[in-house]
């Protein structure tokens, strides 16, 4: 029995879907590494919200954190891991061959669908 | 945060990976001060030192923008090699419209080449400032003769040269700035200030001093819109970013 497009979507990587994280996770894309207060910029998100997500990507090793000494404060750097890249490769893939499923799909029992 | 469309994520890629060439302040607006600083070279004497004072400009701002923007908006070092494999796919789910663009085009590192472009662009301004380091107007000889003027010198058809070299230089900058910034509506006026230098190229060089200040002005405008942007895109500054970066 083959799985239909929403059961794909919640089988999707929740890592990487979350909305916080997949904004800290293209941003890292595309550039070699960021520090805390440009991702805080570019996302939007809280000091607090940002560290709690950096941390579960970096616990889920998608991310790599330095922490480095600048004109006596702490700067904290991030930048994607290799596998982070491939796991960001393969969440686009999905989510592509998720879309096309989607476009494509037809309710098996058009009687079971309410009208 | 809350939803996260596919416009939030092209900004995103867009403004990190074109973190260091939206930085007006830091590009084109010191290179705007240094071309209005060569329309001193057309005047006289006295106020030949007024060229002075956008060149300090420029250099003091090219001396502070670099610490402004680190400590307003932080740090994104561009990525120094092209990783195609690693880009996001043509996808969205986000999107009735399908993939969008931005995911389908992977552009490759374009800071060695835009460095390149600002230091083509730097050539009309070197050749006028070495012209009066050569033949200053204010030297004058034992004799009593003064030295003169490097466009009265080589008579103005030859004169009307580094007019001519700053349109065909500044105008193709804009669009090569233009194209490597992913050729974006939003940046389209870098577009539309190359094609009006280019245009006003058309009329001629005469007075010499309109092609350095047109050319400088449209340089400026652009550096406060590409930094006017960037400020937008990044939002508000964070208030609890004092002790940790």
């Amino acid at each position: 029995m083959s799985i239909t497009p929403f059961e794909q979507l919640a089988n999707l990587d929740r890592t990487v879907h979350d909305p916080a994280r997949l904004a800290i996770l293209t941003a890292l894309s595309a550039c070699e590494q960021a520090d805390f207060l440009f991702l805080q910029r570019i996302t939007g998100l809280t000091k607090g919200n940002l560290s709690s997500h950096l941390s579960k990507l970096e616990e889920a090793g998608l991310v790599e954190i330095e922490k480095r000494f600048v004109e006596k404060k702490t700067q904290t750097l991030a930048r994607l891991s290799d596998s982070g890249r491939g796991t960001l490769e393969s969440y686009w893939q999905e989510m592509d061959a998720l879309r096309k499923s989607a476009a494509g799909w037809q309710p098996r029992n058009a009687a079971m669908v309410p009208t | 945060m809350g939803s996260m469309g596919i416009r939030d994520l092209e900004r995103i890629q867009f403004v990190t990976r074109h973190f260091h060439s939206l930085q007006g302040l830091r590009h084109l607006v010191p290179l705007g001060l240094i071309t209005l600083s060569a329309v001193a070279c057309f005047m006289e004497a006295p106020l030949l030192f007024l060229g002075a004072v956008p060149l300090l400009g420029a250099v003091l701002l090219m001396l502070g923008a670099r610490r402004y923007y680190g400590e307003a908006f932080g740090l994104a070092e561009p990525r120094q090699a092209p990783r195609p494999a690693t880009e996001p796919l043509c996808t969205s789910i986000y999107s009735s419209t399908g993939p969008a663009p931005w995911l389908a085009s992977s552009p490759s590192p374009i800071s060695t080449l835009q460095r390149t472009l600002l230091l083509i662009g730097l050539a009309p301004f070197l050749y006028l400032l070495f012209q009066n380091l050569i033949a200053p107007p204010w030297v004058t000889f034992p004799s009593g003769t003064t030295v003169p003027r490097p466009f009265e010198w080589y008579g103005s058809a030859l004169g009307a040269f580094p007019a001519l070299l700053l349109y065909a230089l500044s105008g193709p900058l804009f669009f090569s700035i233009w194209w490597l910034q992913g050729r974006r509506l939003s940046q389209s006026y870098h577009l539309g200030l190359g094609a009006l230098l280019l245009g006003f190229s058309a009329f001629g060089t005469a007075p010499l001093w309109i092609a350095p200040l047109l050319c400088g002005s449209a340089m400026i405008l652009a550096g406060l819109l590409d930094h006017w942007q960037l400020v937008r895109a990044l939002g508000p500054a964070p208030q609890e970013a004092e002790e940790d970066r």
